[in-house]
């Protein structure tokens, strides 16, 4: 049935931005912390580093597509 | 100015999710045909009873189209005709409806058939019932003192 | 911008900033009532006295609270904001001001005499061919005359500063008060369009007919800028003065002010995403829309970036380590603070369940259901009010010149512990109960003893104790408001106005471009409307006659 053809193509989607996800935040942990400003004295790189902002805007950016799908899901299994 | 690495990267994972959210709807919607209901047909609202297909409201059979039934309603202050109808289940049919007077809504609630009815337009959606059950059809835009009391009913019987 | 950190806003403008914020807590008291009736009565255990109509209430509550109180508490914001950034207002200002102070609320007073004397049931929508008295018109065109005073005021007073500081970006505050000015100058003019070209003509029966669609169409390309104009004074707080509030800095004032042009050039040209379920509008159409309402996605994912990094770089500079370290060290007894964060958090599932309002066909599974009830109530109820309340519990007292004492702010925090939980209440039924297919807008009703409709009672009976809870949070609400305008103790309170961390960085001057930015928005709005316009106009079916159903 051609409505979940595209439902497999929505997951295969999904599927391709977990993947995303997981490889960019386990790229980061790997990567020297930034330092935001150049013109600012001697800090640690913890006291700049703005990871928890990264793992926060994720965890919305995961809690959006869920709802998403989860309509999306309901428009597909609906007549 | 200045953009900080990790904001880049959480704009680009942003972009990306609405390029997809576009994508599936871009194509389920053109070439899947899931677009949501958008009929050009216009009709003179104080002609609706007179004019085909809305002077027989109801349900029929059609023969040589790409649906196997049309289901016409006429929506008016505060009633749908037919008030309830029968569809066998399995059905490809299309919802044929308009509005006598004011705007009315027209929702099948629990399934996607979800339109507004304007006076001078056809409003309609094509479907396929496959799934047993009553379904409530509420008027689901404001029209006035009895709004929430208009209501219809369709059933979907096996075949 | 340093000079004027300590500088309380001039007496003449605070009064004139509080005479906006009296009528907003007025609208809020009545407007919160209704709403706590309307919950009641759609429990099904509770049916109005005195012949009081559902819709008639509905339309107060509407009106009163969706027009009146955000329209009266922006415009007070915005020319103290302004008054404070970019210096007094001039004499001219303010007595521009002060016209559009009193042609709103004389709007206001005609409008809401019609509503009770129920000529004017026709909801703050007033979709035609319902036909409301000429004189509720007359009542909300004379409100956006007013606010286009108001905004004269704001622009003036932008104009004059540019003027004396050539070559230099106007002050932050200053910057934002204006761009949601001219956004809501270019939005108000498609419902000033039908109500004086359509609406107006016809309930005085000087036409007989009126053209649904069109007027519906002018009705959103008005109604959706109209949520971003509740929305940006929200986020002027929350960019400029929460990081002052908890001691930190603007994350970035450039990238601020870029998420503003982007509300401006993005939020107008989509208004069919809430005509997406109607005939007579070309699909593809309705999905250029679509993408353009996506793209104004951006720049609130920039702001909640912005903001967990205000918030990390404060929390890292005080001593915070780990991953989450920064959220312990937050001033959580600060209600300047905790009340607008909370309205922050409320944001996310508020956009979560915007993004599929405007999914083009997945607006099929919600459309007009009391999902989209639940979606407001998030956003302009929770994350915009909240806000608002925030903004209160210092502005008001800093223009009385009174303090907010330990003990109103310990209430205040209380008053937004009320609201979350009555809001989790209330939205997340709606919601819930919107998903099983319960329309919007509609009184109780069994529906003929339905089955499907008997499974959205539950739900309805949560909506009402979640609406008494936040009846509650109105009246403490009130209650402070009152108390920091007449009787909080005298003294100086803090107007947070806070500095970028970046401001060795040069913000760059193309953000004051207003040829450019209004030329852009104009492009965009004539790319997407032009010719789906014409095509309406075109193949109009006959106009409809004014009918009064209630």
């Amino acid at each position: 049935m051609k409505r979940y053809g595209s439902l497999s193509a929505i997951l295969y989607d999904e599927i391709v931005i977990i993947h995303f996800v997981i490889f960019t935040k386990g790229e980061l942990r790997e990567m020297p912390q930034p330092v935001i400003r150049k013109n600012t004295k001697a800090k640690t790189d913890d006291s700049s580093s703005l990871k928890g902002t990264l793992v926060s805007v994720f965890m919305v950016g995961l809690f959006l597509i869920a709802t998403w799908v989860g309509v999306f899901y309901l428009f597909m299994d609906r007549f | 100015m200045h953009i900080h690495k990790y904001e880049k990267i959480w704009l680009i994972f942003g972009l990306t999710t609405l390029l997809v959210f576009l994508s599936v709807l871009g194509v389920s919607a053109f070439y899947l045909g899931n677009q949501p209901p958008s009929c050009l047909a216009t009709i003179n609202p104080e002609k609706v009873d007179t004019t085909k297909p809305f002077n027989k409201p109801g349900l029929k059979k059609v023969e040589g189209k790409d649906w196997d039934y049309e289901l016409v309603f006429v929506a008016s202050a505060f009633n749908y005709n037919p008030g309830e109808i029968e569809v066998p289940k399995g059905a490809k049919v299309k919802v044929i409806a308009t509005t006598k007077d004011v705007i009315h809504g027209f929702e099948v609630a629990g399934t996607n058939i979800n339109m507004m009815l304007e006076p001078g337009f056809i409003s309609e959606f094509e479907t396929t019932f496959d799934k047993a059950g009553e379904f409530l059809i509420v008027c689901n835009e404001y029209c006035g003192a009895g709004h929430h009391m208009m209501t219809s009913k369709i059933k979907v019987v096996e075949a | 911008m340093k000079s004027n950190v300590m500088k309380m806003v001039d007496r003449r403008d605070g009064k004139l900033a509080m005479a906006h914020f009296y009528v907003a807590f007025i609208a809020l008291a009545i407007g919160g009532l209704a709403g706590l009736l309307q919950t009641l009565v759609r429990s099904g255990k509770f049916v109005l006295p005195a012949g009081i109509g559902y819709y008639q209430i509905l339309t107060v509550h509407g009106v009163v609270l969706g027009l009146v109180l955000t329209t009266f508490f922006i415009m007070g914001f915005q020319l103290a904001a302004v008054s404070k950034t970019a210096g007094t207002l001039t004499k001219r200002q303010r007595t521009i001001a002060w016209i559009g102070f009193w042609l709103m609320t004389i709007g206001t007073l005609m409008a809401a005499t019609m509503i009770l004397l129920n000529k004017a049931s026709v909801l703050y929508t007033f979709y035609a061919p319902l036909q409301a008295h000429a004189l509720y018109y007359i009542g909300l065109t004379l409100v956006i005359v007013g606010s286009w005073f108001d905004g004269a005021a704001i622009v003036i007073a932008y104009i004059a500063w540019r003027k004396a500081n050539p070559g230099q970006p106007s002050p932050l505050l200053t910057f934002m008060s204006l761009v949601n000015t001219l956004l809501w100058i270019v939005a108000t003019i498609g419902v000033a369009a039908t109500v004086l070209l359509q609406l107006l003509p016809w309930s005085l029966g000087l036409v007989d007919r009126v053209d649904v669609l069109v007027s519906r169409t002018l009705f959103w390309y008005f109604g959706h800028p109209l949520v971003y104009f509740w929305l940006l004074p929200a986020y002027m707080a929350w960019y400029v003065v929460i990081p002052k509030v908890i001691g930190g800095k603007i994350f970035s004032d450039s990238l601020a002010r870029m998420s503003f042009i982007l509300f401006l050039l993005f939020s107008i040209p989509v208004g069919f995403h809430h005509q997406l379920t109607e005939p007579g509008i070309d699909p593809a159409w309705k999905f250029l829309q679509v993408i353009l309402t996506f793209l104004v996605v951006i720049p609130s994912l920039m702001t909640a970036f912005s903001l967990f990094a205000t918030f990390e770089s404060y929390g890292r500079s005080k001593g915070a380590k780990g991953l989450f370290g920064w959220l312990k060290v937050l001033p959580w007894n600060d209600a300047r603070f905790t009340v607008p964060f909370i309205g922050m958090l409320s944001f996310i599932p508020a956009g979560a369940g915007g993004m599929v309002n405007a999914s083009h066909q997945l607006n099929q599974v919600i459309h007009n259901t009391i999902w989209v009830t639940g979606h407001f109530h998030l956003t302009l109820a929770t994350a915009v009010i909240l806000t608002f309340f925030g903004i209160t519990y210092w502005l008001v007292p800093h223009l009385t010149g009174r303090t907010l004492t330990k003990a109103m702010n310990k209430l205040a925090i209380i008053q937004a512990v009320f609201w979350a939980t009555g809001m989790t209440f209330m939205s997340g039924a709606m919601h819930a109960a919107g998903l099983l297919g319960a329309p919007r807008r509609s009184s109780f009703s069994e529906y003929g003893g339905a089955a499907q409709a008997a499974e959205w009672i539950p739900y309805q009976v949560a909506q009402a104790i979640g609406g008494s809870i936040l009846f509650i949070g109105i009246i403490l609400m009130v209650y402070i408001f009152i108390n920091l305008a007449f009787f909080a103790p005298k003294g100086e309170e803090e107007f947070p106005v806070g500095e970028a961390a970046d401001e060795a960085e040069k913000t760059p001057m193309v953000f004051e471009n207003w040829k450019l930015w209004l030329g852009i928005t104009v492009i965009l709005i004539l790319f997407a409307y032009t010719i789906p316009f014409i095509d309406m106009i075109e193949n109009a079916p006959i106009g409809s006659k004014g009918y009064k159903l209630w």
